[in-house]
């Protein structure tokens, strides 16, 4: 392949993509908003004082003792999808929900668009988390759980729930329920209507494994790997994905063809194992121990798993629990996890030679907290009495602006 | 002052128009490198409005007589690595590259070939070989987005593109074409 052919291939294999639709949309919806700012600044500040007021007696009217606290930037529940109509079955099914203890979630889009998920309800947020408006209310009993949030494309985003797989086709701001599965744990759909989803009825995770849907989750079918139980899974491509569990971890380069073996645990060692990806080359296994007392384990691949290096773990002083790996660049990676001591914790490793560095964050929280990285931005969420403490920093972490939601009336414990 | 001048002083002053004109003639170039660099078409689209509004927004701090392309290019660049290492676990389909079904099924598949190999490297990698190969940019102007001097652009590329060559996929896909 010589230069020319090179260029030949990149013609051959892009120049077909349908050219782009209008570059300036947001520049244009941006500088509207400004102007339509100042308009409503100075003619119609009366008018905006009266919304206000207006607008907190109804929320308070609709959330009893809900009501935001003082200080913080979340927007009443102004324009909340209403309660999904669900068919006699699926009324049938969500009846018999069995409460869960709420954990909140997080997925984002880009650096300014993200969803928070607490109890059954979701939150929205399109300025980088700094206001976040509800966008499904839940049901009204509130005894789900949404246990997974996941961005597809930019309209569709998945929420699997104690009751079901919720979707929404409109960038998240208002969601159906497509299916009526109660067992649907961790989400990863590689398109709108082709998904992989981890499955159990088993909170401890012993009886999970795979599915497949090929119509955006109105049905599944068994998706065996060979690997029993399945934790994890995540697609890289269209060839590469992972497969992991507390056995171990396993991979496909042939589309799920055949799955091979690339890391193997011994038998009740550890209880769960997270894989994450950056391409088809760089990505990082961890481990969680079993009984929470053995030291966790992270491994490192740069050769899309055929070898596999530890790369220590973090050390807290009072051990990690409920912790969650994010990994955020070729040979970076965070571990979020929470000590009695601390509070949140976050673990980062930026190249294996520096080791892992543990800090503790601005918030304390009784649920494990959960981390979403996109560049620099990073939006972290946590449980903390009936609040949701959301932070999002734009600079990798090292400064964080904190949002607090009352969540008291989503959450039936 | 020359036309582009003008435009860039109007645009920094909150003029839409003109910045819309100034960046007109890079969208279609900004668009390529993030397909290239994203492989979804969608995902290219939402990462060129993005890095539109960023350049929008930081106009101000560009320095007057410099060139604008590379500039941009730079915002589209960081914009792509900003999405695709937010969403590690995305899927590269050829239908979400091709709108209509007969564009992907018409794919060689050394053209295909070509996105996997590119998908296998780092981010870094890549845009090299995007910038020089496909837009046709020269060394030059590979340095100013991805910085460093012309000299070590031009060695970093011919570095890539032998590790490119060396794809065992490509290798074999060559093969089975040629046969």
């Amino acid at each position: 392949m010589d230069e020319h052919e090179l260029r030949q291939l990149f013609h051959g294999a892009y120049d077909r993509v349908q050219p782009l639709r209008d570059p300036f949309c947001r520049v244009r919806e941006s500088s509207d908003q400004r102007r339509a700012q100042w308009g409503y600044a100075i003619s119609g500040g009366l008018a905006a004082l009266l919304a206000f007021f207006t607008l907190v007696a109804l929320l308070l009217v609709r959330h009893g003792s809900s009501a935001p606290s003082a200080g913080t930037a979340y927007q009443p529940v102004t324009g909340a999808t209403a309660p999904v109509v669900l068919s006699p079955l699926e009324v049938a099914q969500v009846a018999n929900v069995v409460s869960e203890r709420p954990t909140p979630r997080v997925a984002a889009l880009s650096d300014q668009v993200a969803l928070v998920s607490v109890g059954d309800s979701i939150l929205r947020a399109s300025d980088a988390g700094q206001t976040w408006r509800t966008v499904y209310p839940g049901r009204h009993d509130h005894a789900g759980n949404v246990r997974d949030l996941e961005w597809v494309t930019r309209d569709v985003a998945f929420a699997a729930s104690n009751y079901g797989l919720l979707r929404s086709d409109d960038g998240g701001r208002s969601w159906r329920l497509v299916n009526a599965r109660p067992d649907l744990r961790r989400l990863d759909f590689v398109s709108g209507s082709v998904g992989y989803v981890v499955a159990g009825t088993d909170a401890q995770g012993s009886d999970w494994h795979l599915l497949r849907t090929d119509d955006g989750g109105a049905a599944f079918t068994a998706y065996p790997v060979g690997l029993l139980p399945v934790t994890w899974v995540q697609w890289v491509s269209d060839t590469h994905a992972w497969a992991a569990g507390p056995q171990g971890v396993v991979a496909t380069t042939d589309g799920g063809e055949h799955w091979q073996e690339q890391l193997t645990f011994g038998k009740g060692v550890f209880s769960d194992t997270q894989v994450g990806f950056v391409d088809a080359g760089h990505g990082f296994a961890y481990l969680r121990s079993a009984d929470g007392q053995s030291a966790p384990t992270v491994y490192q691949t740069s050769d899309g798993g055929r070898h596999w290096r530890g790369v220590g773990a973090p050390d807290t002083r009072s051990g990690l629990k409920d912790d969650q790996l994010a990994v955020t660049g070729p040979s970076s990676a965070e571990i979020i996890t929470r000590s009695e001591a601390d509070g949140v914790v976050r673990c980062t490793l930026s190249g294996s030679a520096a080791g892992w560095k543990c800090l503790p964050q601005p918030l304390t929280a009784e649920t494990g907290a959960r981390e979403v990285a996109r560049g620099p931005f990073r939006l972290l969420t946590a449980l903390r009495g009936d609040q949701v403490v959301i932070a999002a920093s734009s600079d990798a972490g090292t400064t964080w602006s904190t949002v607090e939601v009352d969540a008291a009336a989503w959450t039936r414990r | 002052m020359t036309l582009s001048e003008g435009l860039l002083e109007r645009a920094k002053g909150g003029d839409r128009v003109a910045f819309e004109e100034l960046f007109t003639p890079h969208a279609t170039d900004a668009f390529r490198l993030a397909v290239a660099m994203l492989q979804r078409r969608e995902d290219a689209e939402d990462a060129v409005q993005n890095a539109m509004l960023k350049a929008w927004r930081r106009l101000g701090t560009f320095r007057s007589g410099c060139d604008v392309r590379p500039w941009f290019l730079t915002i589209v660049a960081n914009e792509c690595r900003s999405l695709r290492r937010g969403r590690w676990w995305s899927v590269v389909r050829l239908a979400d590259l091709y709108s209509d079904c007969a564009s992907w099924r018409d794919s060689l598949p050394r053209e295909m070939d070509l996105r996997r190999a590119l998908a296998q490297l780092p981010a870094d990698q890549r845009l090299l070989l995007v910038l020089h190969y496909y837009l046709d940019l020269p060394f030059a102007e590979v340095a100013a987005v991805v910085g460093g001097s012309p000299e070590a652009a031009k060695s970093r590329t011919f570095r890539v593109l032998r590790k490119l060559r060396l794809s065992s996929e490509l290798i074999e896909a060559g093969a089975e074409v040629q046969s």
